[in-house]
């Protein structure tokens, strides 16, 4: 193949690249309009983001001195389930709430076959404190 | 004729290497650009339906659609008469393969009260398996 012939080719074969993304980004879904109110970011709360780094760090004395309630903590197991091994654990973002802030997390791990999973899970803070689990 | 079709192969070559490798890279640039991850169509779909307690939409878009679960949707969409939802605010997103997690607050006046609840939402493959 000769060099201008095959840099037409490149160059067809280029723009047919980007025919193709745009026509995909033009055609993806794009979601329905949110027909409610919605609320501003907030920022996310120190007692949320001290359990999220017990949960990232694995240190389970550390997050059972943050959540004293042991039911919370049993929802927050759940939240997590399946997840057995955390490789990461990221802040989504918060609303807030006549003085109730919801801080939304995104858990990635492994369960116990080792297939990579992900959970979400938010904590609601209310008075520096976390009192509820989803 | 023949170095039309050439040309046309090539093209249309590249425009399906390029919508795919758009479709596969989108969760990726999306996280990027908003920095809390993209809003799946099919979550607010999702999240929609449930606030206008529509049954037979929640079922197009979750992923068990047999008769009892659509019958149990319908029963709570009637217990659910009192609600009227204020706020639906999306907080954040993520992907891994084929899972979705999608987290909303939700703002509503049940009654006389007004309750602010969160709902994380997975989904696989475009449908929702799971709500919290």
């Amino acid at each position: 193949m000769n060099s201008p012939r095959a840099t037409a080719t490149l160059f067809l074969f280029a723009a047919g690249i980007i025919i193709g993304a745009g026509t995909q980004w033009l055609t993806s879904a794009a979601p329905a309009q949110n027909p409610y109110a919605s609320l501003p970011p907030a920022a996310e709360p120190q007692s949320s983001a001290d359990v999220a780094t017990a949960i990232r760090t694995d240190d389970a004395r550390a997050l059972s001195r943050l959540v004293s309630n042991q039911d919370l903590l049993n929802k927050l197991h759940s939240s997590l389930d399946p997840i057995i091994s955390v490789s990461d654990v990221k802040w989504l973002g918060a609303a807030d709430r006549n003085g109730m802030t919801l801080s939304a997390y995104v858990v990635r791990g492994r369960d116990q076959q080792g297939n990579k999973i992900i959970r979400g899970f938010v904590l609601s803070v209310q008075h520096g404190e976390v009192v509820g689990v989803n | 004729m023949r170095a039309i079709r050439d040309v046309l192969t090539i093209v249309v070559a590249g425009a399906l290497v390029g919508y795919v490798l758009a479709a596969v890279t989108a969760p990726l640039w999306n996280a990027g650009v908003s920095g809390s991850g993209s809003e799946s169509p099919q979550a607010r779909a999702y999240m929609l339906a449930s606030l206008k307690q529509d049954p037979e939409a929640l079922s197009g878009v979750s992923a068990s659609r047999d008769v009892a679960q659509r019958a149990v949707r319908v029963q709570s969409a009637m217990q659910q008469a009192q609600v009227d939802p204020l706020s639906l605010t999306f907080l954040g997103g993520a992907t891994e393969g084929k899972l979705q997690v999608d987290v909303y607050a939700v703002e509503m006046r049940v009654g006389a009260d007004t309750v602010f609840w969160p709902f994380a939402l997975t989904l696989m493959n475009g449908k929702v398996v799971l709500v919290e």
